[in-house]
């Protein structure tokens, strides 16, 4: 059952693009203060080229809230959706997501080290470069956590899929745990910045986060569809690809790689958000088939626009209030989450999940 | 190609231990040059691990496979890969895929990206000669077992398709009939045999010994790890060898004018 067999991929990403533009105008201009399309595009003109009369407070709103988080959100949804693309491609199984293999909690927890620790040791000498340290702490974490996973997976040679997976569920409880220890011994703010990791929230963005998420997705992207093809091959089967020409074992570790460096930066500047990895690629597939040049394609298209969404929906519900998005993402996705589980439960093994 | 007539690939002490268990005893073996080869035995023979290892997909305990006269090793996956074609027993493909997406992947180690004007020719071409064609937009999940089979082969077919060159390439199928009706069964050995002429081997598992006599250039019998028997013309047959290797009663039959039968 494939909902757009007959369109073309062309047609779907000319389709994703617009919705995206509409999705941009609609997260910058929605919130506290409303700015139409006319308004937007003035603001722009006017930074641009200095043309025309603006409200300085609106142009200040706009360019240093609105947009960096707008930005921010396309580049986060992009980077969790086309990792959930991989994962899914890599294990072969439609319910595997970035969170589940213990890549974001140990992003996460390398993170919140770096928020308590940091403070008060050598790193404050370093304060200058805090911006870039975060990160990069980040990235170590979700990386020790996920190949700590991928080694006891990793038995002659090649990858079990479900100790895989059961290692994912260790590791996680063990990230989770000494983030929740640091956010008990930390002073009140560094602990209320911890807590805000565990559901995580755009409220922080700025342009130099847009800059970090922006090299990492832009990175991650285009490394990801150099192996779409060899994916592709390792869905007939590890040795199957093997015969087909593809280093089954140094394609699992580049797109364990790319998976880390995407989430993990993602995780350092906004937190964690579940289930957007598992959906994104999934809507995709329902859509047209699992072709992984498409799905990386389309994931980064539509995991943007998604979450830009979904953050403009937390903006609003509860304003002046702001929902975290992981609650919304958490309400959205762990129900999907459920009903794949039920029809991969229902189909068995014999006649293919979409079947 | 190589200088030794008609020595395609060739197995030197070839053997393969696993948890102390040998899988597959000393063993030498040449294969032809476009020769069809069928290998049989009993379940637990090595029959798919003396395959797996000529394939190149285990590395052997002991010895060499030597492919064109050049240790398997010193190939590239790639460079493997655009000649030799292996059909498996069983595919399990957990995400929608489109048929002629599934035989596209044949000429996956021809082309980076996007796929050009000759891998598409040979992609249709490879679905035509397996009479798959009308399945082109079929999600292959919804396909039968047979006609699951039928595209896989014509999958393979498509990665070593003979262009101008006609460059010596090898075909493994791995009981590559098991889900097929009668006629097709014949048909898709019959494209296998029809490959002979266009500078391919062929090594081939079968359980059907009727099936084999009437294909198999050669017959290779195996039992415990060894090959028994190597028959280089099916006329060798003997009851003692199928009885022997097969471990049952059966009746070996020479009809006037026809490759011999067996019935049980």
């Amino acid at each position: 059952m494939l909902l757009l067999k007959k369109t073309s991929y062309s047609s779907i990403y000319l389709t994703l693009s617009l919705l995206l533009v509409v999705a941009i105008v609609l997260s910058a201009g929605t919130g506290a203060v409303y700015l139409s399309f006319r308004e937007i595009s003035s603001l722009i003109a006017h930074k641009a080229f200095g043309n025309g009369i603006v409200n300085p407070v609106h142009e200040g709103l706009f360019f240093q809230i609105r947009l960096p988080r707008t930005i921010l959100c396309l580049f986060v949804g992009a980077a969790l959706s086309v990792s959930g693309a991989l994962m899914q491609s890599l294990f072969r199984n439609p319910i595997v997501e970035p969170g589940l293999v213990g890549t974001s909690a140990g992003s996460a927890l390398g993170a919140a080290l770096f928020i308590v620790l940091g403070s008060n040791s050598f790193f404050s000498h370093l304060s200058f470069m805090s911006e870039l340290l975060m990160p990069v702490c980040a990235f170590l974490g979700g990386l020790v956590a996920t190949v700590i996973v991928y080694y006891f997976s990793a038995s002659l040679n090649r990858v079990n899929i479900s100790v895989m997976i059961l290692a994912g569920i260790a590791v996680n409880a063990i990230a989770n745990g000494a983030t929740g220890f640091l956010a008990y011994i930390a002073r009140d703010p560094q602990a209320r910045s911890i807590t805000f990791w565990n559901l995580g929230s755009f409220a922080g963005a700025n342009w130099t986060a847009v800059a970090f998420a922006g090299a990492s997705t832009i990175v991650g992207f285009f490394l990801s569809l150099r192996f779409a093809k060899s994916l592709n091959a390792l869905q007939l089967g590890d040795t199957e690809a093997g015969y087909l020409g593809v280093n089954t074992e140094r394609l699992k570790i580049s797109i364990i790689l790319i998976n880390t460096l995407l989430v993990s930066i993602a995780t350092s500047l906004v937190g964690i958000i579940a289930f957007v990895g598992l959906i994104i690629p999934h809507l995709l597939r329902l859509m047209k088939g699992s072709d992984n040049r498409y799905l990386i394609i389309g994931s980064a298209l539509l995991g943007a626009i998604v979450l830009s969404i979904t953050d403009m929906v937390c903006r609003v519900v509860i304003a002046p209030a702001e929902m975290p998005i992981g609650i919304i993402t958490a309400f959205i996705g762990a129900p999907v989450f459920l009903w794949l589980l039920n029809r991969m439960k229902n189909n068995g093994q014999k006649g293919g999940f979409y079947a | 190609m190589g200088k030794k007539e008609g020595s395609m690939l060739e197995a030197k002490d070839l053997s393969f231990k696993i948890a102390g268990k040998h899988l597959l005893q000393s063993t030498s073996v040449n294969f032809r040059a476009n020769a069809f080869h069928v290998i049989m035995g009993a379940n637990g023979a090595g029959k798919s691990t003396l395959l797996k290892l000529m394939a190149g997909d285990i590395q052997p305990t002991t010895g060499e496979v030597l492919f064109d006269s050049k240790d398997l090793r010193n190939y590239t996956r790639l460079q493997l890969a655009r000649r030799r074609g292996v059909l498996s027993q069983h595919y399990n493909i957990t995400f929608p895929i489109t048929v002629g997406d599934m035989v596209m992947m044949g000429r996956y180690p021809y082309f980076d990206n996007i796929p050009n004007q000759k891998d598409i020719t040979i992609q249709q071409q490879a679905m035509k000669l397996m009479g798959v064609e009308a399945f082109y937009d079929r999600d292959y999940n919804t396909l039968s077992g047979g006609e699951a089979q039928k595209v896989q082969m014509s999958r393979v077919l498509s990665q070593v398709w003979q262009e101008e060159t006609l460059e010596s390439k090898i075909i493994f199928l791995d009981e590559p009939v098991s889900h097929l009706d009668i006629k097709y069964q014949y048909q898709l050995l019959q494209v296998a045999k029809d490959l002979c002429q266009q500078n391919i081997t062929v090594i081939a598992i079968l359980h059907d010994i009727n099936l084999a006599i009437s294909f198999a250039d050669r017959l290779l019998l195996m039992k415990q790890g060894v090959i028994k028997y190597d028959l280089s013309s099916i006329g060798e047959i003997s009851t003692e060898m199928l009885e022997d290797v097969f471990d049952v009663k059966l009746r070996l039959l020479h009809p006037q004018g026809h490759k011999p039968v067996v019935i049980f």
